[in-house]
């Protein structure tokens, strides 16, 4: 009896911490539906973590959302009631409101709430599309952590917009942007065509939705480029949509930056060689662009990888030097105007099953100035990861497979976070490294840092993690890596900050 | 002859060594002594008094056999309470938290003479500890033991402070506060009713956590609402007793002022960056202003206060105060506390000695926190740049290691705004800025000519950090000639760069 009410004391309060490490005892994982980090825009503004902690009757149970802010501090608890499948997928804050994205057995819902804990409104997709639910789940093993998998923005701190696929059978994408309190300001979805229009939302303004949309005759057709689209964030309506083209080079979007005191745009993307099916071929470089916010092209700046940035690339001992494609996995830009590319190195490969395997290697940083010209690139060497699919894929090309293994979580990058007031971004990777130390063991998990700041070659913080249990690395405040390690035998979660060194 | 002359070899040969040696001692006590009075008496963590240990093992079994109560169900659990209570006190004093031999240990033991005389049919005195904790609190442990932490002795302003302290500790003891709470606890945890509600909640098919969080919070609740009433019986028996002696009762009142702000700081001045880390080998034009709101979710509000208010061990501080002045009816006058010139060189002690505290508790951020604020007022109090030169070095390795945040505290909003600002101006600095602060308060702390423990120590956590045998040797043989009994020794002979042990 004792050990019960005991036990339960430990359940209700069980964290110990001092104010840079949390442990949570007596978790079962089983309990746990959710967690991951709250963004607000490109900000980083806290943890969650989703829990089911009663049944209430047959059909729902009592959840939790524990919130955390980004200094390990606990804000409390939500207090939820929901169907018993539910899983909390995303969760965003505008600076007033959160928003829940919640993936239920049958339908996705989205739920807004106060700072006060207060349910602001609800909306239910009882007809959500089936690819949605196929996105939502994909996404539910491989995590969301503001750089893959969002689909739920913060818009200013009033509202919120959700990029979703159409409902019913038709495919296609889907924006809907509501109120703090889920009342709806417009909704818009992919025109009446015979092609599949999908759309990924790159950023949100406070005054525009950037996107970048492609266009397929079906589901299994590979289209020959991507446009960049533009819509006004207050009424949904598309102002334009252009395919980015140079001198017949195709030109794909990876990020794009609004220029400050003005209305023009950054953009930067991946270039192709003339008539290039930018989902089957390898692409021939990266561009910089500074475009105007009628779509029109104001400089464009070509960089090739064969001539510009094979050169920085390490040579063997036999004097060669290789690259093969880069996966731009983030592309920030400091207030000192530098633009940084952080790219991962990638390669499609026959496996030895018989499969096809995608291998990821060394990480680049690619800087270009404020003038859009390159500066330097500076190459990471890492350890081979390998990540196998089975011989049905062997039709996709490097490039859709390696979106998928971006989808999936399986690249070794993690996230990028920026501080903006000391302008410098701090960009993390895990580096398995499966040789063997001098006494025969594996040498280690190591997380790797680039700290770059636009004013010298950036640098690297690298170090062995020496985890105890299954151990993920997350975003967190600039300067900062959160470390999440759960340990199954002793039911123990941990929570650290690492400060990185530079 | 030869045999006689050999001899006479054996024995000079002899006498210069212990000549040597001798004079070794001599000049390395020869360097302690030449060190300001202060600093020789800086407390040392050291292990626990045999006879006391002795003492406590002897009486606590024959406490333990003592419990006899009706039902031997309810003895078993009250005496594997007591088990654990008497367990948690050795374990900490062979953890050596608490201090021993000082001029505080010494005035806790003479104010608790003084209070036992005033009232013997308290029983047998109860013995003192004085811990290394920094948080403002004294406790009763109820089995004659009364724990007095670091931290409350700062803030207190007088030896009447300190006397009612004890007072109402001593109160809790006399009325046995401890003993009852423990049994009545365990009378309704094993009460039929209770388990039997208990056992209800758990075959409840749905919302078991919920019946047995109200379980649970009731329970609380009505333990923690009988502990408040506990407290407010010892304030007024501490008055009592007070009133007997030559101690201040008004004492009180502004003793309750006292534990009203212990949640903020005693300095609240903030720290000015630039002053505190303004030196070559630091960027100060990077340092950002430390903002109120430390995340964009800090305006949130999710905590239950009702509950909170439910869950306080103690009563309201002014509602304490408002208790005690109705117990003295109008005669004495409630004033603002100022320091009496007798407690100042207790209360310095107390502050100088929370640094330590502070290192202990592998705090580091706020052993330099404290360091600093120090250092604002004793500007010539070398010793203070030796401690500084320590924690940065620590902080250094810390860094170097990736161990940072394991040994400074993030920013949270139960921290004052002066010890916020710091933090995040010690977040911001770089791992190189950290050894060139501590090398900067290493020369500083040498500016008397004497190599302190403290810099030496921080000169050889430095080497070990940057993997630099010779400059490790160098001050490790330095500490082990200069402080063969120092309070680092053990550590510092362990420090190697060489093989398994680096410490």
């Amino acid at each position: 009896m004792r050990k019960n009410v005991l036990l339960l004391v430990l359940l209700l309060a069980g964290f110990s911490g001092f104010a840079q490490q949390k442990i949570y005892k007596s978790v079962l994982n089983s309990k746990i539906r959710g967690g991951g980090v709250i963004m607000k825009s490109d900000e980083l503004a806290g943890y969650y973590s989703f829990y089911e902690v009663d049944r209430v009757d047959s059909k729902n149970r009592a959840f939790r959302v524990a919130l955390i802010d980004n200094d390990l501090n606990d804000l409390g608890e939500i207090k939820l009631e929901r169907p018993k499948d539910s899983y909390l997928m995303e969760n965003v804050f505008n600076g007033k409101a959160f928003m829940f994205f919640f993936l239920n057995a049958k339908n996705v819902e989205l739920e807004t709430y106060d700072l006060t804990g207060k349910k602001l409104g609800t909306k239910v997709y009882e007809d959500a599309n089936k690819w949605e639910r196929l996105r939502a789940t994909a996404a539910q093993s491989a995590g969301v952590n503001g750089e893959v998998n969002q689909s739920i923005f913060p818009i200013g701190d009033e509202g919120f917009l959700k990029q979703g696929i159409t409902k019913g059978d038709k495919r296609g994408y889907y924006l809907a942007a509501y109120n703090n309190d889920m009342s709806l300001r417009w909704e818009t979805d992919a025109p009446s065509s015979s092609l599949i229009e999908n759309i990924d939302v790159v950023a949100v303004t406070k005054d525009h939705i950037i996107g970048s949309v492609y266009k397929q005759k079906n589901v299994f057709d590979m289209p020959d480029n991507t446009f960049m689209a533009l819509f006004d964030v207050r009424t949904g309506k598309k102002l334009w949509e252009k395919e980015l083209m140079v001198d017949r080079k195709r030109m794909t979007v990876v990020n794009v930056f609004p220029v400050e005191g003005t209305d023009d745009m950054f953009v930067i993307g991946e270039l192709f060689g003339p008539d290039d099916q930018v989902f089957k071929a390898k692409s021939k470089g990266m561009y910089a662009m500074r475009m105007g916010l009628d779509g029109v092209p104001l400089q464009t700046e070509l960089l090739e990888w064969e001539k510009d940035i094979l050169p920085f690339v390490p040579a063997d001992e036999k004097g060669n030097r290789d690259m093969d494609r880069i996966f731009f996995q983030k592309v920030v830009r400091l207030k000192n105007g530098s633009i940084h590319c952080i790219g991962e190195e990638y390669k499609k490969a026959l496996a030895a099953t018989g499969g096809i395997q995608i291998t990821t290697k060394d990480m680049f940083v690619i800087e270009l100035g404020a003038d859009l010209k390159m500066k330097q690139c500076t190459v990471f060497p890492k350890s081979k990861s390998r990540h196998e699919f089975d011989r049905n894929y062997a039709m996709y090309s490097a490039s859709v497979l390696a979106k998928l293994v971006k989808q999936m979580g399986l690249f070794d990058y993690e996230f990028t976070t920026q501080d903006k007031s000391s302008d410098r971004f701090f960009a993390s990777y895990i580096d398995y490294d499966r040789s063997k130390n001098e006494d025969g063991k594996k040498a280690g998990t190591y997380l790797g840092t680039i700290v770059g700041d636009g004013k010298a070659a950036p640098t690297l913080d690298r170090y062995d993690v020496k985890a105890t249990g299954s151990f993920r690395a997350l975003p967190a405040k600039p300067g900062y890596v959160l470390v999440r390690e759960y340990n199954r035998k002793l039911k123990e979660l941990t929570l650290r900050l690492e400060k990185v060194n530079f | 002859m030869v045999l006689v002359c050999r001899k006479a070899l054996e024995v000079h040969s002899l006498l210069l060594i212990l000549a040597l040696f001798g004079f070794d001692q001599h000049r390395a006590q020869a360097q302690e002594s030449l060190l300001p009075k202060a600093e020789q008496e800086i407390w040392r963590r050291i292990e626990p008094p045999q006879p006391l240990l002795m003492e406590l093992r002897t009486q606590y079994v024959a406490d333990l056999e003592r419990i006899e109560l009706e039902d031997r169900r309810l003895t078993k659990a009250v005496a594997e309470d007591w088990k654990e209570l008497q367990e948690d006190l050795l374990k900490n004093l062979n953890d050596k938290h608490f201090v021993f031999g000082t001029p505080i240990n010494t005035l806790l033991d003479s104010i608790v003479a003084v209070l036992h005389a005033a009232d013997p049919s308290y029983g047998k005195p109860p013995r003192v500890l004085l811990s290394w904790y920094p948080w403002p609190n004294a406790s009763c442990r109820g089995e004659g033991t009364i724990v007095v932490d670091l931290g409350l002795l700062e803030r207190l302003h007088s030896r009447s402070e300190l006397a009612f302290v004890l007072a109402h500790e001593m109160a809790h003891q006399r009325l046995d506060h401890v003993g009852k709470s423990i049994e009545q606890y365990n009378r309704q945890l094993l009460s039929d009713d209770f388990r039997s509600e208990v056992r209800s909640a758990l075959r409840a098919e749905f919302n078991r956590r919920a019946a047995l969080e109200q379980l649970f919070v009731q329970f609380t609740v009505g333990e923690r609402r009988h502990g408040r009433m506990h407290e407010s019986e010892a304030d007024s028996m501490a008055l009592m007793l007070i009133d007997r002696t030559g101690f201040q009762p008004e004492a009180g009142l502004s003793l309750m002022d006292v534990l009203e702000s212990c949640d903020n700081e005693v300095d609240t001045t903030l720290i000015d960056p630039k002053w505190a880390f303004g030196i070559d080998g630091v960027d100060t034009t990077a340092f950002r202003e430390h903002k109120d709101q430390m995340s964009s979710l800090g305006a949130l509000d999710l905590k239950d206060r009702t509950l909170a208010d439910s869950l306080k061990t103690h009563p309201d501080c002014a509602n304490r105060k408002a208790a005690l002045l109705e117990l003295m009816a109008g005669e004495v006058q409630p004033s603002v506390a100022s320091v009496e010139p007798a407690y100042v060189a207790y209360q310095a002690q107390a502050s100088t000695s929370l640094i330590e505290s502070a290192f202990i508790e592998r705090d580091l951020g706020r052993a330099i926190y404290l360091g600093l604020q120090l250092l604002r007022s004793r500007a010539d109090t070398l010793f203070l740049h030796a401690q500084l030169a320590r924690g940065y070095a620590e902080l250094y390795r810390a860094s170097k290691q990736h161990e940072f945040g394991h040994a400074v505290a993030n920013p949270a909003q139960y921290y004052s705004s002066s010890y916020n600002g710091f933090l995040q101006v010690l977040h911001q600095l770089r791992q190189s800025e950290y050894m060139a602060l501590s090398q900067y308060h290493q020369r500083l702390s040498k500016l008397d000519g004497f190599e302190r423990e403290d810099t030496l120590l921080a000169a050889a956590i430095l080497a070990l950090a940057n993997k630099a045998p010779v400059e490790l040797e160098e001050a490790r043989a330095a500490y082990i000639r200069s402080f063969p009994a120092g309070r680092h020794i053990t550590r510092v002979e362990k420090f190697t760069l060489i093989g398994p042990g680096k410490r």
